[in-house]
């Protein structure tokens, strides 16, 4: 993990020791240690700026929860579990957490990668920002993604599509070795059947290791005139695809959809760089900094007295919206046995926050962005079906 | 029918030549070969070896994301993946494989230029889930095979020009290097002398010249052969027909006692000297034969007698002649002893004295004088004969040469040198011609024989026997023995003449106190002197007198039973000892230690005697009486341990028994039989006490 990258490790140790000071003197105040178990690695190239910032981001979500949450007397410690780029990477890191004896672990924004967890982690509330993929049904009741499920988002989408573009047939593109990427687009599918049943829907398997090297001329005859939609792992991926189709098709107007999450979009990392080709680009994804909810103004205040600044980047609201569901859990449905451990009075009071309400602390606002030479921007409110 | 004169296929020296050079070239050039494909081979391995390091880095990275795959649940994207990789790489070929049931890694080679790769992936919890099975192709390694081409074509060239640059050699050597040279050696054999100029020989190879030697110096031994294969074959017949008449004449002898024994010991010594001479040729001949090394065995042996019987002999042959021979010898000739064979050294000198006899036309002299020179013993034997030109001296060596003789066959002063270097001697000519010629023969001495009495030891007070058929030895022994010395000794004599006369008297006399000087050879009688001593148990009082003291078997039997002998020659040379009582007895190695002991005995007014050679006194220590106190010394050079001896005298009933040494005398202990340890000087005061 970081490999390299001594800087960071001293900084991550730096806030690592101020919050253990901060904890010496709070005593008396609930302490929930929190896991950190993620990875940039899946979302972007290695590029170390781009990592420094996405941590910087994921951090200060955290960090302003924790200060959100000394409100509420509890003091929350984190450190951070990251793993690298191996498939298999993130389960070298759950025994290092089960030995630190993490009271709540933030789970991967993969939704294959918070599957993987499986087994791995019993007896802790394990939260994901991100993941939505159909196979987290299957998991065990410690595992809650506050990211709205993949069934619901593509309900959204179907409808949008079809009634935005009500002629064009359906040209799915789907990253094979992604578990998620499949299965969202057999939901797309049955949704989009349903919506409009006799639009032809073609889909194609690829592998989408080395970009550069694939055929896009031969990925994309015959359907330079449907709506492509592409599902695959990482938002940077589908914006490099997009543009090397887009190159192969210079007089073509190509429309395209993706269901990525968009770190760091809000930095405009991943805007349109050029006018010259005709393609237009969609996203589909939750309604961030969005002022009207009240999580977010929280977030935002709380935020701003820490860094005296406006978050950047909507990361940081994920973070901190999901280690706030677990305070406001602990809060609202208090655990009345005592003795009980924080970390099975999160288990408990989360389990019981579900029971209550299926969609904790999940978004509820979701829109269609457009990508654009200045970065993306909000084309359109998609209300949630009820 | 194949004719047994038919030769078998002979191809030339050019063919034969192409064939072995084409065969060397073969070899090497399979040799090469080997050499490269083994290089080839290595390489191979070793790039198998970084190829299966590689695809092992390859299938770890690939097993995590195979098994991320199985437990999301998304086994369908394997092959795909794996897929998108084989399109990739051209070399290798990755398939997923469930049912593979490979659990191991392993590298197989595919015949004939391909391979297969089984990498076995287990889940987490240990299950099995699949296989990698890649394949791919050897051949898709460029390099090497490129290299590969490039060694083997190099190869193939090299080969190529040795072949062009050697081919024409085959004509050429043959020609060269056999054919020319082989007609000059020819040339050479037909010495034609001329012919063999500096330019000539400098282009003949060395071989051929060796092998021009080789086959003159086999032609000179083939002649040398033929020549000693000739005499051989005469020396072998004379041999072999003189020998019935030598038996008879040597029967008929033994019963002619009628003549003195001095008569009929030199006739038999006459007889044995023919038949020695006889065995001689006929031994010679067949060692020359078989080319083996001489069997026959040297001893020591009385120089004076067997000279004064070669003499005795050459005399009686030049008696009818005025030629006279006489021997001239030094006071201490007695005590000469050569290390010789006694046939081989009396045909030696018989020869010389012969070629010395030839020499002289009429009146002569043959002078042969004994004498010492610088430790070694000189004969020499010096003629008034015609002499020999100097120029000449060096052919009389030569085998076949003869100077002055009528009837020589030029054999005589060769076997005389080889017998010479034999006996580890050698030999001077002088010759001038009309006054003489002188050999000398130069031999090392040796110690006497342990047979050989030297001396004849009498105790005072005892008996002495004389045993003898021949009344002149009696008279002999009268005369070596003169009263006076009787009388002044108190010793007896009593003369026997027959076997039965001893074994009366020493069955009715006590005789503990006897000598015995028996002959061997009793005429009329079955018994001789040895089987009478043995019989009679007089064996360590015994010395046998006899003229047979050249008869290996008289030797032998005499060295088992303790006996010594004297030739009857030299009894008048003999000296005769009177052994007295003394106050003691020293044995000590260190002469300057007996000298010390006997100036002091003689101040002390002791009686001693002392030796310097235990075995001197042990084979007479009989003669001394058992209470006499004897000292010897513990080391007496060698191995030889004084403690050692002593004992032996002790089981002798000898008691007073002492040791001497220089060492501490807690280095001598268990030695019951001594009475004491003592240091070296002169006890005198303690035996007096």
């Amino acid at each position: 993990m970081f490999k390299g990258n001594l800087g960071i490790k001293i900084a991550f140790l730096i806030i690592l020791f101020f919050t253990t000071c901060g904890f010496a003197q709070t005593k008396n105040k609930n302490i929930i240690k929190v896991a950190l178990l993620d990875t940039p690695y899946n979302e972007m190239p290695l590029n170390l700026s781009l990592i420094s910032e996405y941590q910087k981001a994921y951090l200060s979500g955290i960090e302003t929860a924790a200060h959100v949450a000394r409100k509420y007397n509890i003091e929350i410690i984190y450190k951070p579990f990251f793993y690298g780029e191996g498939s298999l990477d993130i389960l070298d890191e759950t025994p290092k957490i089960q030995d630190w004896q993490a009271d709540l672990v933030i789970g991967p924004s993969s939704s294959d990668q918070f599957t993987l967890l499986r087994n791995a982690l019993p007896n802790v509330m394990v939260l994901s920002s991100y993941a939505s993929g159909k196979t987290l049904q299957t998991l065990p009741k410690n595992f809650y993604s506050i990211f709205l499920p993949d069934n619901q988002i593509m309900t959204l989408l179907a409808e949008h599509i079809h009634k935005k573009f009500p002629t064009k047939n359906i040209y799915i593109i789907v990253q094979a070795d992604c578990k998620q990427c499949v299965d969202v687009s057999k939901l797309f599918t049955t949704s989009f059947n349903k919506a409009s049943p006799s639009r032809k829907i073609t889909e194609t398997k690829v592998i989408l290791d080395h970009i550069n090297s694939i055929d896009s001329k031969k990925l994309m005859l015959g359907h330079e005139n449907d709506v492509t939609l592409i599902f695959n792992l990482t938002y940077y991926a589908y914006n490099e695809l997009v543009k090397r189709i887009a190159q192969s098709f210079p007089n073509k107007n190509l429309i395209f959809f993706s269901d990525q999450d968009n770190w760091g979009g809000e930095a405009n990392h991943n805007a349109k760089t050029t006018n010259t080709w005709t393609y237009e680009s969609y996203r589909i994804g939750p309604l961030l900094a969005d002022n009207s909810l009240p999580d977010y103004k929280n977030f935002s205040k709380a935020y701003f007295s820490i860094y005296q600044s406006k978050p950047k980047d909507g990361v940081a609201y994920m973070t901190y919206i999901t280690v706030m569901s677990a305070i406001e859990a602990l809060n609202k449905f208090p655990t009345k046995n005592e003795n009980k451990s924080i970390r099975e009075k999160i288990l408990n009071s989360y389990v019981e926050a579900i029971k209550k309400n299926s969609n904790w602390f999940r978004i509820n606002n979701y829109g269609v962005y457009e990508l654009t030479p200045q970065g993306e921007v909000l084309a359109e409110k998609l209300p949630l079906p009820n | 029918m194949k004719n047994k004169f038919s030769h078998p296929r002979i191809n030339n020296l050019s063919t034969q030549i192409k064939r072995v050079i084409g065969y060397r070239i073969l070899l090497c050039f399979f040799l090469a070969l080997s050499v490269v494909l083994t290089i080839t081979i290595i390489e191979i391995a070793s790039s198998s070896h970084q190829l299966e390091k590689n695809i092992e880095d390859q299938c770890k990275s690939l097993k995590s994301f195979v098994i991320s795959q199985v437990l999301v649940k998304n086994e369908d994207a394997i092959q795909p993946k794996l897929d998108n990789l084989n399109q990739s790489s051209s070399n290798i070929k990755i398939v997923w494989d469930t049912t593979n049931n490979e659990n191991a890694q392993k590298l197989h080679w595919r015949f004939p230029m391909s391979w297969i790769y089984h990498y076995p992936v287990k889940n987490i919890d240990g299950t099995k889930l699949g296989t990698f099975d890649i394949t791919g192709s050897l051949l898709d390694d460029h390099g090497l095979f490129s290299d590969l081409l490039k060694k083997v074509s190099l190869l193939m060239l090299f080969f190529i020009i040795i072949f062009i640059v050697l081919y024409p050699l085959s004509s050429r050597i043959p020609q060269q290097l056999f054919i020319a040279p082989i007609n000059n050696l020819l040339t050479l054999l037909r010495k034609e002398k001329n012919y063999l100029n500096g330019d000539s020989l400098s282009s003949i190879p060395q071989e051929i010249i060796e092998i021009k030697d080789k086959i003159t110096e086999l032609l000179q031994d083939a002649e040398k052969q033929s020549h000693e294969a000739a005499l051989g074959q005469i020396a072998m017949q004379v041999a072999h027909d003189i020998r019935s008449p030598l038996m008879v004449l040597n029967l008929e002898t033994e019963a002619l006692y009628s003549i003195s024994e001095m008569k009929r010991n030199a006739i038999r010594d006459a007889i044995q000297r023919v038949n020695d001479i006889a065995n001689n040729l006929l031994s010679e001949y067949r060692q020359n034969r078989n080319t083996t090394q001489s069997e026959t065995t040297f001893n020591s042996e009385p120089l004076v007698i067997m000279l004064e019987s070669i003499i005795s002999e050459k005399r009686v042959q030049v008696s009818n002649s005025s030629i006279k021979i006489e021997l001239d010898k030094c006071p201490q000739a007695e005590t000469f002893f050569v290390s010789v064979d006694i046939a081989g050294f009396k045909r030696a000198l018989s020869n010389i004295i012969n070629n010395s006899i030839e020499a002289i036309k009429d009146n002569g002299l043959i002078l042969i004088k004994l004498s010492i020179n610088a430790g070694k013993i000189v004969i020499s034997i010096t003629d008034n004969g015609c002499g020999i030109p100097k120029h000449q001296l060096p052919l009389v060596l030569e085998p076949g040469f003869t100077f002055g003789k009528t009837q020589g066959s030029g054999l005589g002063l060769p076997y005389i040198i080889n017998k010479i270097y034999s006996w580890n001697g050698n030999y001077t000519i002088n010759s001038e011609v009309n006054e003489g010629t002188t050999f000398e023969l130069i031999l090392p001495q040796a110690r006497p024989p342990s047979w050989f009495a030297s001396i004849i030891n009498i105790p005072q007070d005892w008996t002495i026997v004389i045993l003898d058929d021949d009344p002149l030895i009696h008279e002999i022994w009268n005369q070596k023995i003169p009263n006076e010395t009787i009388k002044d000794n108190n010793l007896q004599i009593v003369h026997f003449h027959t076997p039965e006369e001893l074994e009366i008297f020493c069955k009715s006399q006590n005789i503990s106190n006897t000598i015995f000087l028996l002959d061997y050879e009793l005429a009329g009688h079955e018994k001789n002197g040895l089987i009478l001593a043995e019989e009679l148990h007089i064996t360590n009082k015994t010395t046998l007198v006899t003229s047979r003291y050249e008869d290996m078997n008289i030797r032998e039997n005499c060295l088992r039973l303790g006996i010594k002998m004297m030739p009857k020659s030299f009894v008048m040379l003999s000296p005769i000892k009177i052994i007295k009582d003394v106050d003691l007895i020293l044995i000590d190695d260190d002469e300057l230690i007996t000298d010390i002991w006997k100036i002091t005995a003689a101040s002390a007014d002791k009686q001693i005697e002392v030796f310097n050679n235990i075995h001197d006194f042990m084979s007479i220590f009989q003669l001394y009486k058992n209470e006499t106190h004897i000292y010897i010394d513990s080391s007496l050079g060698g191995d030889l341990k004084g403690e050692d001896f002593a004992k032996i005298l002790f089981d002798n009933e000898y008691k007073n028994l002492f040791i001497t040494t220089g060492h501490h005398k807690d280095n001598f202990k268990d030695i019951y039989w001594v009475k004491d340890v003592i240091d070296k000087h002169p006890p005198f005061l303690i035996v007096s006490s």
